[in-house]
């Protein structure tokens, strides 16, 4: 019985290769691939996250790419262009709201032969909005309407998050009373210091019992049960709050459990499994409406069409088995092979929408960056990004007839954050004069960097370009400016009016052996410092202890470099309540002017308001702008047939157009 | 060779023996030699310690002597104006100069006159770097291996001496010890550490001081078993009978005859830690690049544009590590075939 | 005998729980967490979403708390899912174990084969120029960062240079193996050879200083001397009475590279491009990602532990004078 049922199958596989392939020869010859492998190098091993909605590292997400399709793509000077759909912006209405409407082209086929719908855009964004996706594409951060009530799951979210912003007024440290201090300080066992042990130690020969003694309650110490550990916590919290009311949180404790003590109350709150302002209007259109303008909208809603037949529905809550799948399988022009001994290899797909892709095979592997040149040139690998060393370019120059390179400006740049709580205006202002940027930049990169003037990628259209030198190198001046901050030279130091030195603590990370743009104008700056009375502690670290330093406010300045930027939206950084706001700058002309440009639909006009915008934080000595710097795509002559190569640019090069590239 | 040197020795033994009747005066200057003697005999009869001795001497006067010498400081930078000539440091206008349109980095200099070896990356001058790093590297060897003797040879021998639950205890804490792999634990502490403000130019030796906490473990164990096989013997068993302290035991008849090994290991982990300090360097976490060592300058040739184009930036220190830890091993090697009694052919 | 083997696997597992707690209060007093660095870059993250990412990935609790979870899910065998891969940290260790495996033990394989008969001839001729010749050019290898060779023969034996071997990868990526043939066989051994050689070359010179030191000590003994005066032949001194004894010190050398076998080696894997445990523990430590550095160093450091035991179990097997008690 089983043997007929194989066999019958068996058969019936056969017919339909039969009818398969006359179908194909009744069709006009249809195109096939080339039978050939194209391998492309890149900079860093992969992440293997070979999932689209956890992807991270450019890598994965460049394989990913050649995998998946979405409504829209970026195409030349930073535009979008309608691909597997399209996403179009409706009218401002007066609520302020904005609604999008999305479609998916009628025909497409993901490659196990199901056939594409606005569903599986539908299915993208709903788990990106789910509160246990943990991948990088948040969907909440976006003000889409009713994404946060489905995320927290409160259909009176809006209201009840005002009310207990509002409630929660009371537990800043200028409002909080001494009892709700004091509860939250007992609740949070002293934010995790408590160890629940009276005869416990707080450090080596010091019990809780000298410390207390040491702060001055000795007295309370006699009146209570020094073995009861609720008493001594009670005593405890008191004296935290007494002596060092300062340094504790409550208000993040207290705004978080203010909401849930709300919510909970609310009768009329309801669990939420839809998120109101995603409306599917038909098998191939839907609507996405936005509480506010946001002229970068369709950006973030530009998700890939994802199967959701493939992945698995969404039980919300628990995306865990959606995001652990790493076999993709998508509509784009090629489809998933596997990943082995480093190799990614992914292979065309013939019912490609857009044709039939020109190349059989495409694998990645990583390629150091000192090897990458050498791989190239004698033909390891067909296309690779050259970066590391400057010298390089000559190389490639003085091998024009194996290998064509195109130069791209990075979008991103290099700057130097200071910390605006720690360093007052003046003496951030002298900070800025003490940087001899040029000779570091040159230094570092040679002519694959210039130096900026304003903390903001120039490939931006709204960049000003003709924007000149503010704060120049000179010693003599930032002393100037170190003065109006009210510091004087006194016996060869530079000091406050109570007597404190100038000391100013700058992080790099430069491997440790100062591999950085910046590392050579910090070590000049931190030799002025030296000369003028100052000092300047210099700390080459490693990425994890820049960002804790930063992020606690240690750190007075800061070099990093922001990339993938290709908005003019500043606003998550120079926002008093951005949430990439290291420099803890909160200024209300500037909060105002970061909003405008948002809103600022007309190109000229938000031209002029970023370029107002960038002074002011110039003004302000936010940031050091440091350098704009180029990436280099080099490609095999004999290996790829250049014709089918555009010139890269910026947003839009060979990778955006894969399925064209030919092998000669 | 060191057969017919064997046969002197013999001929000159038997040279002595004819001048009977004056026994004692050929005693003192043949046969009964002091241990120090016996050691100091073997170990010069081992070529390649004495060439690892005389290397180390000149390292040692190159790196303490050398920098006071030098006209430049370590940290100090060059620059070129825009005439493509370097920017002497005592100009007026100097601020001026290095920040001129078409001012660039001195780096990557070749040698010359100004620059014995050029100068750095950074733009340093790499002669005076040389000298500073080999100061840097020299201190770290010595204080990992004084942190880690201090440590292991007093627990290897208190758990040795004593036995029992004292030993359990040490030699599983030693266990412990050699069961936490070693980079990703130090990545974890660098970062801690800096975490503490520690100040950058200190944070090497603090480094180094962990690192000795870290390394004792093989100390320890050393010490103890040593320990262990010397208690049974003879004279410690008179000892025992004799009703000396036990701290005295320890000191006096114990530790003097563990000593050999101890010098033995402690010479070739100063070698170690050198090398472990270039690995450190590698990973980021080992001497900051302002100030200089041997690892962190020999990184250069990790770089393939530098390996190719400015050997005079990592061989330099590439060959001040490989002579320093080869002469470090080749002395310790010396020592342990000179110490052991055993060895003598 | 089984008695000691069952209370030293008792002790063992005392040592474990204190390398556990030891590793795990390490890993998190990192400065940064792994929520903290795989959202630095993203602008659009708020406070609050970090911390609902915290909680899912359960960096919201202290130390302890976190501890014993994580020792609670650990005996039932379950290490998590690798915050910065995203994939069962068990599922991550047995794919690059073998290859991590393979270079480490043909490494080792090689080195004994080299450092052996060069350790001995080193003894028989101590002092003399063939000892200082051997000796001075196994300790070069260990008197050189690794980093420093292995930039050395990339650039000599590598495409840059004479291109005798590749000098990164596994494979090469133009050709396309179906299933397993002779062919790729060969690829992976091109791949290798440089590695392997660094792991050679830095490693050798330890092992035979171990087998010279030891075969000098055989070579003085009295029994030897009494061979000798006997009249038996110098080949079967050396290797009949002389080798058979150092081979019990070797022996147990054996035992304690067994970590060795499985930890990796960051550095060389990372140069050459080979990604293997090392250089993964390596990125996990940079990224805090705590279920990858407790899983893998907890396997290390039971490894170091079986290691401990098998050289002892072995000592008393090669030498009838030691009784295990």
């Amino acid at each position: 019985m089983k043997k007929n049922l194989k066999m019958l199958l068996a058969m019936l596989l056969a017919l339909v290769m039969i009818v398969s392939v006359f179908a194909g020869c009744k069709k006009t010859e249809k195109a096939k691939p080339d039978d050939k492998v194209m391998v492309i190098a890149v900079e860093a091993n992969f992440e293997e996250k070979w999932n689209p909605f956890m992807a991270e590292s450019a890598y994965d997400m460049q394989v990913m790419e050649q995998i998946f399709v979405a409504p829209m793509k970026g195409v030349e000077g930073n535009a979008l262009e309608n691909w597997g759909g399209s996403i179009t912006a409706g009218e401002v209405q007066a609520d302020g709201s904005m609604t999008y409407t999305v479609t998916a082209n009628k025909g497409m086929k993901f490659t196990d032969g199901e056939p594409i719908t606005i569903d599986d855009y539908i299915y993208a964004l709903y788990v990106t909005a789910d509160p246990s996706y943990t991948g990088p594409a948040q969907l909440v951060a976006e003000d889409i309407k009713g994404v946060k009530e489905y995320y927290y799951d409160d259909s009176n979210y809006t209201a009840n998050n005002a009310a207990a912003e509002a409630e929660a007024e009371k537990y800043t440290l200028a409002n909080i009373s001494e009892e709700d201090y004091v509860a939250y300080l007992v609740a949070t066992n002293l934010e995790g210091w408590w160890d629940g042990d009276p005869a416990g130690l707080v450090a080596e020969d010091y019990t809780w019992s000298n410390y207390i003694e040491d702060e001055g309650f000795g007295d309370k110490l006699a009146e209570i049960d020094a073995t009861n550990p609720d008493e001594m916590l009670a005593l405890l919290a008191l004296i935290e709050y007494t002596n060092y009311g300062d340094s504790y949180d409550p208000y993040s404790y207290y705004s978080e459990k203010v909401y849930k003590d709300i919510k909970d109350a609310d009768p009329s709150s309801t669990p939420v499994d839809e998120i109101a302002g995603i409306v599917r209007v038909d098998d191939y259109t839907c609507t996405v409406t936005y509480n506010s303008v946001n002229i970068y909208g369709d950006r973030s809603i530009n998700q890939y069409f994802m199967p959701e037949h493939y992945y698995g529905e969404i039980v919300k809550g628990s995306v865990g088995d959606i995001l652990a799948n790493v076999e993709p399988l998508g509509s784009g022009p090629y489809i998933w092979g596997g990943y082995d001994a480093g190799i990614v290899t992914v292979t065309a797909n013939q019912d490609y929408f857009e044709g039939v892709p020109k190349t059989g095979t495409i694998r990645w592997l990583y390629v150091p960056p000192t090897d990458a040149l050498t791989a190239l040139m004698n033909g390891d690998v067909d296309i690779a990004v050259i970066g590391g060393e400057p010298e390089y370019v000559e190389e490639m120059d003085a091998a024009q007839d194996i290998i064509r390179y195109d130069l791209t400006d990075n979008a991103g740049y290099g700057y130097v954050g200071l910390n605006c709580e720690n360093l007052k205006l003046g003496v951030r202002k002298g900070l800025f004069s003490l940087m001899n940027r040029e000779p570091s930049v040159t230094a570092y990169y040679e002519t694959l960097a210039t130096v900026i003037e304003r903390p903001s990628t120039t490939v931006i259209a709204e960049y000003p370009q003709d924007a000149g030198t503010y704060y120049e190198y000179s010693p003599e001046k930032a002393l100037e400016y170190f003065e109006s901050a009210g510091y004087k030279q006194v016996d060869g130091k530079l000091v406050d009016a109570s007597g404190n030195q100038l000391v100013v603590n700058a992080y790099v990370g430069g491997s440790g052996i100062g591999d950085h743009p910046s590392f050579t104008m910090l070590m000049q700056a931190a030799e002025d410092m030296k000369n003028l009375g100052g000092e300047m502690q210099v700390q080459d670290v490693d990425f994890n202890v820049l960002q804790a330093a930063m992020n606690d406010g240690t750190a007075d300045m800061f070099c990093l470099a922001w990339g993938d930027v290709n908005t003019c939206d500043k606003q998550s950084q120079f926002h008093s309540e951005g949430g990439q706001n290291r420099y803890r700058i909160s200024d209300p002309t500037m909060d105002t002017l970061l909003e405008q440009i948002l809103q600022t639909v007309d190109l000229e006009e938000r031209s002029a308001l970023y370029a107002e915008m960038l002074d002011l934080a110039m003004e302000l000595a936010i940031e050091i702008p440091v350098y704009q710097r180029c990436n280099i795509i080099a490609y095999n002559r004999s290996a790829i047939n250049l014709d089918t190569v555009m010139q890269a640019t910026t947003f839009y090069d060979y990778a955006d157009e894969l399925w064209t590239v030919q092998m000669n | 060779m060191d057969e017919k040197y064997q046969d002197s020795l013999k001929k000159d033994a038997m040279d002595a023996s004819e001048f009977s009747g004056e026994v004692e005066d050929v005693a003192a200057k043949q046969l009964f030699m002091t241990p120090g003697q016996i050691v100091a005999r073997q170990f010069f009869r081992n070529r390649l310690a004495i060439v690892g001795l005389v290397i180390l001497v000149i390292a040692i006067l190159f790196c303490v002597v050398g920098p006071f010498l030098s006209p430049y400081s370590e940290t100090e930078m060059f620059y070129l104006g825009a005439d493509g000539q370097e920017v002497p440091k005592d100009v007026p206008n100097y601020s001026a100069r290095i920040s001129e349109s078409g001012a660039r980095l001195n780096k990557r200099a070749e040698p010359d006159s100004v620059h014995l070896l050029g100068t750095t990356e950074l733009g340093h001058d790499m002669f005076t770097r040389l000298m500073y790093g080999g100061r840097v590297s020299l201190m770290v060897g010595f204080i990992v291996v004084f942190v880690e003797l201090l440590l292991g040879v007093t627990l290897g021998g208190i758990a040795g001496y004593y036995g029992g639950w004292i030993d359990t205890i040490i030699m599983r804490l030693v266990e412990i010890f050699n069961s936490i792999p070693f980079i990703p634990l130090m990545l974890i502490i660098s970062s801690v550490m800096i975490n503490l403000k520690i100040p950058e130019g200190n944070k090497i030796y603090y480094t180094m001081v962990i690192m000795g906490v870290l390394y004792w473990a093989g100390v320890a164990r050393l010490v103890r078993g040593q320990i262990l096989s010397l208690r049974e013997m003879e004279y410690m068993q008179a000892a025992e009978a004799g009703g000396i302290r036990g701290s005295r035991k320890i000191m006096r008849h114990l530790i003097p005859n563990v000593m050999p090994q101890i010098i033995v290991m402690a010479t070739m982990d100063l070698g170690g830690v050198i090398l472990t300090e270039s690995t450190m360097s590698y990973l980021g976490i080992g001497t900051s690049a302002m100030f200089a060592s041997w690892g962190n300058m020999v990184q250069a040739v990790t770089s393939d544009v530098i390996m190719r184009n400015a050997p005079y930036l990592w061989i330099p220190p590439g060959l001040a590590i490989l002579f320093v830890v080869l002469a470090f091993n080749f002395v310790g090697d010396g020592l342990r075939d000179a110490f052991d009694p055993k060895m003598k052919r | 005998m089984r008695q000691f083997i069952i209370r030293r696997l008792l002790i063992s597992i005392i040592v474990l729980l204190g390398v556990s707690m030891m590793l795990y209060a390490l890993v998190r007093s990192m400065p940064s967490d792994y929520v903290t660095l795989a959202t630095a870059t993203n602008p659009k993250v708020t406070p609050e979403m970090k911390e609902e990412l915290r909680k899912i990935y359960g960096l919201d609790k202290s130390i302890p708390e976190g501890y014993v979870n994580w020792l609670g899910s650990a005996v039932k065998g379950e290490f998590g899912v690798s915050l910065k891969f995203n994939r069962p940290v068990t599922q991550i260790i047995s794919e690059y174990a073998p290859i991590t495996f393979t270079v480490a033990f043909i490494a080792l394989v090689l080195e004994l084969l080299i450092a052996i008969p060069l350790g001995i001839l080193a003894a028989r001729k101590q002092y003399t120029k063939t000892d200082y010749i051997i000796t001075t050019l196994v300790f070069i290898g260990i008197s050189m960062p690794t980093f420093f060779f292995a930039a050395l023969l990339k650039k000599w034996f590598g495409p840059a240079g004479l291109n005798w071997f590749p000098a990164y990868g596994l494979l090469q990526a133009r050709v396309i193996y179906n299933g397993f043939s002779f062919a790729k066989l060969l690829d992976y051994a091109q791949h290798l050879v440089l590695p392997i050689s660094m792991w050679v070359v830095t490693g050798v010179g330890s092992m035979l200083r171990y087998t010279r030191t030891n075969m000098l000590e055989v070579l003085n003994a009295d029994y030897i001397r009494t061979a000798r005066a006997k009249g038996v032949s110098e080949h079967n001194v050396v290797y009949s009475h002389g080798f058979r004894n150092t081979l019990i010190t070797l022996v147990t050398l054996l035992g304690s590279s067994l970590p060795g076998l499985f930890s990796g080696a960051a550095i060389t894997e990372g140069l050459f491009a080979l990604e293997g445990l090392g250089n993964i523990a390596l990125t996990a430590s940079h990224q805090a990602d705590v279920p990858y550095l407790m899983g893998f160093n907890m396997l290390l450091a039971v490894l170091t532990i079986i290691g401990y035991l098998i050289s002892d179990i072995l000592y008393a097997a090669v030498d009838p004078r030691v009784r295990l008690s």
